[in-house]
């Protein structure tokens, strides 16, 4: 036997044969983060069960997703029982904010990982008294790009888009925004000094995604605030209804 | 950078196809990448060797095609690449618009022995 390959001849004397290895092509059609996406459905299950409405947040770093989380749950905690998730590469910080707060918080360190996934998401919900909740606040990690691949089961996924970041970021990294079921613009009060325009934030926004829902914000002026804590409230009564429409 | 992440998935779902179909070596992966997937291509390749060392994949070679991120306009129904257009109809000027492809990230084929 060839010792090199492995084929059947066996004449030592041939050191140089060429072979005719048939190949043979699969269909396979699989998607790639298939797991991810099944254990996502499963976290889907538990909120569906629990008639918690799951929120996952994603932005660039420093967009204000957390100050925006600490001053929606000052103004939320007394009409609703509200948990978040923490992701973050490294660090507590965020998660000792949130617990200042006096909600229930859990801080996953992804360490290398550039985003959460649904099976951190799953083992972070063991933390909860998962009866007990109305409201599940995922902060993502910062990033504007790999968090938008990955399914964790959430009912939405609202973009934060702040002002000191420019108009043009839908266009730049539009697969976030298409994947979105809610942008909020926010840092609205930093408008003035930078000279822009809120309208330009929302055509570009609407240029990716025709029909998202947009609204604008400032969690340090309290500006649109009221406005966002409705879009809450009428999605947690209506999860506890079972009306919300699951996202794609 | 996930794709490193993504394409550990990408040998498990192969190997794990391999193994329970009698495959012994395979000679190449083709995958489909959508526009706006979030995943970058080059990344992609850069991690392929990476990962398929010492398995089933070691020495294979990697295909990617690259899936156009297409939209529908909602007004005149044409069919118009988005980001060529920026994401307004070449033909009637519409911006609103379905998605037909573009968000795609999926194991085509094997070649396998």
């Amino acid at each position: 036997m060839c010792e090199t390959c492995g084929c059947g001849l066996t004449n030592p004397n041939v050191l140089l044969h060429e072979h005719e290895i048939e190949t043979k092509r699969v269909d396979l059609e699989e998607k790639v983060l298939r797991h991810n996406d099944r254990l996502a459905e499963r976290n889907r299950g538990i909120f569906e069960a629990t008639q918690i409405l799951v929120v996952n947040l994603v932005s660039s770093p420093g967009a204000g997703k957390t100050t925006l989380l600490e001053n929606t749950i000052r103004a939320l905690k007394g009409e609703m029982a509200i948990g978040v998730i923490e992701g973050d590469q490294q660090t507590d910080r965020d998660a000792k904010r949130i617990e200042a707060t006096g909600v229930d918080v859990l801080q996953i360190n992804t360490i290398d990982a550039c985003h959460l996934d649904a099976h951190m998401i799953r083992h972070a919900l063991d933390h909860f008294s998962l009866l007990e909740l109305d409201l599940l606040f995922i902060e993502n990690v910062g990033n504007l790009i790999c968090p938008g691949a990955f399914d964790l089961g959430e009912d939405f996924r609202v973009v934060v888009l702040s002002i000191p970041e420019g108009e043009d970021k839908p266009l730049k990294y539009p697969g976030v925004f298409i994947g979105s079921h809610l942008v909020l613009v926010s840092k609205v009060d930093l408008l003035r000094v930078l000279e822009l325009e809120v309208n330009q934030f929302f055509t570009n926004v609407k240029k990716v995604h025709p029909h998202v829902p947009c609204l604008s914000l400032s969690a340090k002026t309290g500006e649109g605030m009221e406005g966002w804590y409705s879009w809450l409230r009428d999605k947690v009564k209506a999860k506890k209804k079972n009306l919300n429409q699951p996202p794609k | 950078m996930h794709e490193l992440g993504i394409m550990q998935n990408i040998v498990d779902t192969v190997q794990d196809y391999a193994r329970k179909n009698n495959v012994s070596k395979v000679v190449k992966v083709m995958l489909e990448v959508g526009q706006v997937s979030g995943v970058v291509p080059e990344s992609l390749e850069f991690c392929f060797e990476v990962c398929t060392k010492q398995t089933m994949l070691e020495g294979a070679l990697l295909e990617i095609e690259r899936i156009v991120a297409v939209g529908k306009c909602k007004t005149c129904e044409e069919g118009f690449d988005l980001l060529t257009h920026s994401f307004s109809c070449p033909r009637c000027g519409g911006t609103d618009w379905e998605m037909i492809s573009g968000r795609e990230l999926i194991i085509k084929e094997l070649e396998v022995i």
